[in-house]
């Protein structure tokens, strides 16, 4: 912004305010940090810098639950939602992008409105899915009812996304002998990457971080995501909450994220704001 | 003319090809979207009516509104005649407006610091994608951690600084807890809302900005003048985003406050009926009046807001 | 051969008729500029010859071969857009081999008549290169080396050179010019501009509603519009057109007592009438009408000016620079169109009298 003078009070402000939203937004993962490494009752003192280091926590919580196999459940059923959604919106993304038909205004209105869906309304429908599938407990059945969120958001990314790409290079292709098929693999898979990317972070990242499905849906620890285990993790009573152990699993689960929005960043906003603003 | 006719048949045809083909490649996303959105929308609809339970599933039978409102013995049942479910009605509501001004405002703030250039404002910028990444249930249980009665960091770090005398029970104190699930709220998204105004400041008119230094124009005049009227559309959207997700809103509260009735909200009464009780009909009454309130408080504000979709396709 | 032949064809988009029956021959070889204003179906009509558009009625012929309905890519046509449309991810020689490739042609006939075009168009540096590194000028000559490589019987061109800005359009213009005259390829080329229509082209069509107003040379063209439309279209600045009568062998303007004698076709018509006469066909003449001068705009080598002839209609005049000092505003002068410069127009049709 051009507007603001260049005086050393702004700067001042300016480094003010970074500071306080730095040290708001970034403190509450630094004090998870410090206090995984902590263990007995240390934990229950308040300090801000580590004093002795265990990985006592990480250990237990290895040891004490299948810890490794949620994560991998996580990364699974992530990686499977994000696919089938690229799949199935990039297919439906192209007519509603390119072609002209009665009931097209119909169909993204209708993905629209599924994607406010309030979870919960469908969660007893949901439940007789499952159930009549016979995937309750299993993490395909999770997969299945991640697209009721995963599927709208790609058809509304790519949607927008194909109807930005201009209709001439598609037409100097066709000129140029490209069949369908060539079309799509050729030209507009190379040239719609970026938005594949965006929309496979955003999705993968919807999926890894949901809580209610994934909660009510399974019912043992192997099944389980990691943010249910997380939530599930107790200790003795209700009184003897293990916090360095919660702690240490938030930190497991906070690292991949923070990594992927650390390399992501761009490609993450961008796709944040099409898809709001677009739906 | 025979030529004519002849050409008019094969366009036709070709044109019912095209068609056919988008629907072809429509099928697939259809397909899925009826098997896991529709069908279970429908479905909620129907158990609503029913007297079904969880357990004992295949054996129900139907019972009208009995599951909103029915009359026995001169006393009345039912969704409407319960004070818990207005009390959450109530509390989504709270939620909604207040973590929805909060988001808005720190939003905006935190927009207007990235659009500043500065050194290490790209790092800045992923710093604050953080909390939004992560998910729910950790910064939840991050912040029960931090706000912990006897052994949190910021009630320590509040005596310390003497603002408090006694530490606070954030979590525990009924009229405490939804401000704190508010406030927990808005730390996790308000980055998000940052995003969407941050989008629009950077296609704003620099011309504008030069025009008004150039007649000298104080910078806060500046802000309310022109920025603010210019990203209004985005704001909107941000709200509007914003309010489906608040209204919805479930694991924040369900992680932090358990089913705990200050904090109730409707996605968590309708899910403690359904899972917890077992009580498929009933809760289903909640999930389908909880759809209508979003769906009467949304349709509204997208029609004022003229989304026109089509617009969007040519 | 490659002629390219129309005959009645018909386009409608909806309810409104964009093509509405063109017939057209074109010779082999020839360059033909198809201009008129936006929304003339200038563009259309292209389309329709590249296969991108629908036939809806009619028949068009690409070398004697009815072509209605073949594929785009079968029909022995290159196109060349507005946009250049590049492929953004492939390098300027992927881009200049897709078709080949496509076409199973050879890997050695794809290397020499890329290298071939790529010399032909100084692009042989660039090769490597995606579109996002090249200038305008040279994504427009990348876009004419795809066209050059399929070895087309015709080449369509879709306002090739909108998009750049003046310096480099001469520049361009001249480029395509010479290519026409290296391949000898029949070229079809869409403008709205009609300078670029008057230098370039063999051939001018110019069109107007989805109907061809006039067909034939620049210089035909120019010396001869067929109408009111044509006349005021070509020429810059554009002809006077006013409002007059023939009246026993000479024309009065209307609203002035001015003759002018010595009009073409004076003998053929009687009554109110449209007379024409290109501002660069008007001479000072001492027995000439009076035309009081409004405005002055020197170009360096002429000067424009606009003003009121004998009190009566607006008109324009271009004089050549040596007058400069008395080309003043408030100024009067005595002008008169130059023998056989008048055109006059049916008042009516429109029509060339």
């Amino acid at each position: 912004m051009t507007i603001y003078h260049n005086s050393l009070t702004v700067k001042i402000g300016l480094f003010m305010i970074v500071s306080v939203l730095l040290v708001v937004f970034l403190f509450p993962f630094y004090y998870a940090l410090i206090t995984s490494f902590k263990s007995g009752s240390s934990i229950f003192e308040v300090s801000f810098f580590p004093e002795k280091l265990t990985l006592e926590n990480y250990i237990a919580v290895f040891e004490e639950q299948p810890f490794g196999k949620n994560f991998l459940n996580s990364l699974t059923i992530s990686i499977a939602s994000g696919l089938i959604s690229l799949l199935f919106g990039m297919t439906a993304a192209l007519p509603l992008g390119r072609f002209r038909f009665k009931g097209q205004r119909l169909i993204l209105l209708a993905v629209l409105i599924i994607s406010m869906f309030p979870q919960v309304a469908v969660l007893s429908g949901m439940f007789e899915l499952i159930r009549a599938l016979g995937l309750f407990n299993n993490w395909l059945g999770l997969v299945l009812c991640y697209l009721i969120f995963t599927l709208p958001f790609t058809v509304w990314v790519l949607t927008t996304f194909i109807r930005n790409l201009p209709v001439e290079v598609e037409e100097a292709a066709i000129l140029d002998g490209a069949n369908p098929w060539v079309l799509l693999t050729k030209i507009f898979f190379p040239m719609m990457r970026p938005a594949i990317i965006t929309t496979s972070l955003l999705v993968f990242v919807v999926a890894w971080n949901e809580f209610l499905f994934a909660m009510t849906f399974t019912l043992s620890n192997h099944q389980r995501t990691l943010p249910v285990a997380i939530a599930l993790i107790s200790g003795g009573s209700q009184f003897e909450v293990p916090w360095g152990k919660i702690m240490a699993a938030s930190a497991i689960v906070t690292v991949p994220m923070i990594a992927l929005v650390l390399i992501f960043q761009r490609q993450i906003v961008s796709g944040l704001t099409t898809g709001a603003v677009k739906g | 003319m025979e030529q004519r006719l002849k050409s008019e048949d094969t366009k036709l045809s070709y044109q019912k090809r095209k068609v056919y083909s988008a629907w072809l490649l429509l099928l697939p996303m259809l397909v899925v979207l009826l098997i896991v959105a529709i069908w279970p929308l429908c479905y909620t609809f129907f158990y609503a009516f029913t007297d079904a339970s969880l357990s004992t599933l295949t054996n129900y039978s139907f019972i009208g509104f009995d599951n909103f409102l029915v009359q026995d013995n001169g006393c009345w049942y039912g969704l409407v005649a319960d004070p818990l479910w207005w009390y959450s009605v109530w509390n989504t509501i709270v939620f909604a407006i207040g973590s929805v001004v909060i988001e808005i405002l720190l939003g905006t703030i935190i927009a207007l610091v990235m659009h500043t250039k500065f050194i290490g404002c790209s790092l800045f910028r992923a710093a604050m994608l953080i909390p939004w990444a992560i998910p729910t249930v950790v910064s939840a249980k991050i912040w029960n951690w931090m706000l912990h009665d006897q052994f949190g960091v910021i009630d320590y770090i509040l005596v310390k600084l003497q603002l408090i005398a006694n530490p606070i029970s954030w979590l525990a104190d009924h009229n405490l807890t939804m401000l704190t699930v508010i406030l927990v709220d808005s730390w996790k998204t308000a980055p998000f809302v940052a995003m969407l105004v941050l989008a629009a400041l950077q296609m704003l008119p620099n011309d504008c900005y030069e025009a008004a230094k150039v007649d000298g124009v104080h910078p806060i005049k500046v802000f309310f003048g022109i920025t603010l009227p210019l990203i209004r559309p985005a704001l909107i959207v941000a709200v509007l985003f914003r309010l489906i997700e608040a209204l919805r809103i479930f694991d924040v509260v369900y992680i932090m406050t358990g089913s705990a009735e200050s904090t109730m909200t409707m996605s968590v009464y309708a899910r403690q009926n359904l899972v917890n009780f077992q009580d498929l009909g009933y809760g289903s009454a909640a999930s389908t009046m909880l759809f209508i309130v979003i769906f009467f408080i949304i349709a509204p504000c997208l029609a004022i807001m003229r989304v026109d979709v089509m617009k969007e396709v040519h | 051969m490659a002629d390219v032949t129309m005959r009645d064809l018909h386009k409608n988009f909806g309810d409104t008729e964009v093509i509405n029956g063109i017939d057209l021959s074109i010779k082999d070889g020839t360059f033909c500029v198809l201009v008129g204003p936006s929304g003339c179906g200038k563009s259309t009509l292209l389309r329709m010859i590249a296969g991108l558009e629908e036939i809806d009625a009619g028949e068009l012929s690409i070398g004697g071969q009815v072509m209605n309905n073949i594929d785009p890519s079968k029909r022995g046509v290159s196109m060349v857009f507005q946009s250049y449309a590049l492929y953004p991810h492939m390098t300027v020689y992927q881009n200049m081999s897709f078709g080949l490739k496509l076409a199973k042609t050879s890997s050695e006939t794809i290397e020499h008549r890329v290298r071939n075009a790529a010399e032909i168009l100084q692009l042989i540096d660039l090769l490597d290169r995606k579109p996002k590194e090249l200038s305008g000028g040279q994504r427009q000559r990348v876009a004419i080396g795809r066209a050059i490589v399929r070895n087309p019987k015709a080449f369509l061109f879709d306002e090739p050179l909108s998009n750049l800005d003046a310096a480099l359009r001469v520049q361009m213009r001249l480029e395509i010019s010479r290519l026409h005259r290296r391949l000898g390829t029949t070229m079809i080329h869409v403008t709205h501009d009609q300078v670029e229509a008057m230098t370039l082209a063999d051939q001018i069509v110019v069109l107007n509603q989805g109907i061809i107003e006039q067909t034939g040379s620049p210089r035909d063209l120019y010396d001869r519009p067929a109408n009111v439309f044509v006349a005021s279209f070509l020429g810059s600045p554009a002809m006077n057109l006013l409002k007059a009568r023939v009246d026993g062998g000479s024309v009065v303007l209307d609203g002035t007592n001015s003759r002018i004698y010595s009009v073409d076709g004076v003998d053929r018509v009687s009554g109110p009438v449209t007379l024409g006469f290109r501002p660069e066909h008007v001479e000072l003449s001492e027995d000439g009408i009076p035309f009081e001068v409004e405005f002055v705009e020197d170009l360096g080598d002429a000067c424009v000016l606009h003003g009121v002839l004998d009190g009566g209609p607006r008109a324009t005049v271009r004089m050549p620079a040596e007058g400069v000092p008395i080309f003043q505003e408030e100024r009067i002068l005595n002008v008169i169109p130059g023998d056989g410069r008048c055109h006059l127009f049916d008042r009516q049709s429109g029509r060339r009298c």
